[in-house]
């Protein structure tokens, strides 16, 4: 079978998977190049804690909890493809597709929350960056449910067989989403 | 597909869960400073668990490693090469 993404580059590594990680890389600079400018910012200047201090912090822990859980359904979706069991990928797809869909209904919540005590984007240098790196990540997050959705429906339709590296590769990316927000919740909620 | 042994993905999730609940207590807990550094050791530690063990880093080549390290090293450069600036300049 022509199966170009899993072919073995002269790197050993199938080309799908050393793409991602590719991706993935730039996304590093990404995020990486906002949690730094945030850092930096926050160290010299103060009022910070105070801004900080109006976030919902029990809804961010409520989302923590639903993206790590996500993070393992989705590697128990790529067990069973190892594994050969279709009906348990379907399962673990829904259940990754539907805590992602949890995670951005408790954001946008979150946000109104926000938005109607006024603390809208433009209400101080934390707004911008609390609503620039947490509404990039949001993003990030539905990216992740159309990858995942795409694969689900092949799933459903039986096609996805001649490509379930896919799941795997779907599965790095989701990963890093959720990795990205194990940095963005203690910057912005716990510190 | 080559299969490898897998981790025991359910533990890796308990730990995640455990480091986020003790991160939460430190912030509590703690004098601010202390508490800083032990949330983002856990945070780093939760970031590790995930690459090694649910992106499979362990038992992948040392090519992978390259590709995942250089962009940190590029963003730890950046924050030092900003810091004096406003920090010391106000």
């Amino acid at each position: 079978m022509d199966n170009r993404a899993e072919t073995l580059t002269a790197t050993g590594i199938p080309t799908g998977k050393i793409g991602v990680w590719w991706f993935l890389a730039s996304e590093i600079t990404v995020f990486g190049g906002f949690i730094a400018s945030y850092v930096v910012v926050r160290l010299g200047s103060s009022g910070w804690s105070e801004a900080a201090s109006h976030l919902n912090f029990t809804l961010a822990l409520i989302n923590t909890f639903v993206l790590l859980t996500s993070s393992l359904t989705m590697v128990l979706a790529f067990a069973a493809v190892e594994e050969r069991a279709p009906k348990r990928l379907r399962t673990f797809l829904c259940l990754t597709i539907l805590m992602g869909l949890i995670f951005l209904g408790i954001k946008a919540f979150e946000y109104t929350g926000e938005i109607v005590k006024g603390f809208t984007p433009g209400a101080g240098i934390f707004w911008s960056f609390y609503y620039g790196m947490t509404g990039l990540h949001a993003l990030h997050v539905l990216g992740g449910i159309v990858v995942n959705l795409v694969l689900l429906v092949a799933a459903l339709r039986d096609t996805l067989r001649p490509n379930e590296h896919r799941v795997e590769l779907a599965g790095l990316y989701w990963h890093f989403v959720d990795i990205v927000w194990i940095f963005l919740f203690p910057l912005l909620y716990l510190t | 597909m080559v299969h490898h042994n897998r981790p025991n993905y359910f533990l890796v999730w308990v730990c995640l869960v455990i480091l986020v609940i003790v991160s939460i207590a430190a912030s509590l807990l703690l004098p601010k400073a202390a508490a800083v550094v032990l949330i983002f050791a856990a945070a780093t530690i939760k970031a590790l668990l995930v690459l090694l063990n649910f992106m499979h880093l362990k038992y992948e080549r040392p090519l992978l490693y390259a590709l995942a390290i250089v962009p940190v090293l590029v963003i730890t450069v950046l924050i030092f090469a900003l810091f004096p600036d406003f920090v010391f300049h106000g």
